[in-house]
């Protein structure tokens, strides 16, 4: 499980962009879509996703905006902008080309 | 029920600056815990495996509570500049009031022009600068003016009643000099030159603030 961790936290942004392209959403509810599509394989730890929040917030890939529960505390949702869905376009491109070279690279049968 | 949740939260941003950020950070991430620890509870968990589940998920916070931190030292270029602005709105200012009493003059003495004139002249000059003077005061950041305070109050006491007493002090000399700046310059119509009590003031009130700082030690 944690193994993978190291390579997985490299893409953190990417990951939440992909996330917030289907729509708004806050931290726990995507949290919740990873390890469901993860297949219980992967939980977002709270301290990196809210890191990565304010990376791409400050860098205008995403906007965020309060939410009007009046349960205990607000949540607060995430959405992402134009830029953010053009770097997500760009970071996609870049997976799929560095796994074809990293596969190349270490396959077995090389 | 969230107690738990909460105080342990709390903990987390103990070392964290109070600034808007982070008061959001801290509503984020208890939102979002008190929502994963009611799933849990909805599970099945008993209370005590739902706060333990909840709160595993956080990670390190330490280095994101550092962030928070290092942004306010960022915003000190920013502090300054704001204080230079405001420096420079109150030099204005000061300036303003001296040219008015030196247009009184000119009109009064020089010009030898209706008295009322030069006075008119005098207080509208007076109130551009007053104006200066408060928009300054209402549009300097909040941060600013907390921060500021701080450095340019260059003693203060390790006790507060000390504390309290020379502001007292402070208020009542102020005071006294704008009622003598009055008294003075209407008595021997010295406007020209009554001006000079005020910084006679600050000069009284340096030595009053020296003479605490001595008998403190």
């Amino acid at each position: 499980m944690s193994i993978t961790s190291d390579i997985i936290r490299g893409h953190t942004e990417t990951i939440i962009l992909a996330q917030l392209a289907h729509k708004d959403s806050y931290g726990y509810e995507i949290n919740k879509e990873l390890q469901k599509k993860s297949d219980n394989k992967y939980e977002m730890k709270e301290a990196t996703m809210y890191s990565a929040f304010r990376r791409l917030e400050q860098n205008g890939m995403i906007v965020s905006y309060w939410g009007d529960e009046n349960r205990g505390a607000r949540r607060r949702y995430y959405s992402i902008t134009k830029l953010g869905r053009a770097v997500l376009h760009h970071s996609r491109e870049e997976w799929v080309e560095a796994k074809k070279i990293i596969d190349s690279m270490i396959n077995e049968e090389g | 029920m969230y107690e738990g949740l909460r105080k342990h939260v709390d903990g987390l941003f103990e070392g964290a600056p109070k600034t808007a950020k982070a008061t959001e950070l801290k509503e984020e991430l208890t939102a979002n815990l008190i929502e994963k620890y009611d799933d849990l509870i909805a599970a099945g968990k008993s209370e005590d495996e739902a706060l333990k589940g909840a709160l595993s998920g956080i990670g390190d916070m330490d280095s994101l509570v550092q962030e928070l931190t290092e942004e306010i030292n960022i915003s000190d270029e920013e502090m300054r500049r704001e204080r230079r602005k405001s420096a420079m709105f109150i030099s204005v200012a000061v300036g303003l009031y001296i040219l008015g009493v030196a247009v009184l003059i000119l009109f009064t003495e020089v010009f030898r022009v209706n008295d009322v004139v030069g006075l008119i002249l005098m207080l509208v000059i007076d109130a551009v600068a007053t104006g200066l003077i408060i928009y300054n005061a209402l549009s300097r950041p909040k941060y600013l003016s907390g921060k500021a305070k701080e450095e340019e109050e260059e003693w203060v006491s390790a006790d507060r009643k000390t504390n309290d007493v020379l502001r007292q002090i402070k208020s009542i000399l102020w005071l006294c000099i704008v009622v003598a700046y009055f008294l003075i310059s209407f008595i021997f119509t010295a406007w020209a030159f009554s001006w000079v009590i005020f910084i006679i003031g600050v000069a009284i009130e340096k030595i009053i603030v020296l003479m605490f700082q001595v008998k403190e030690r």
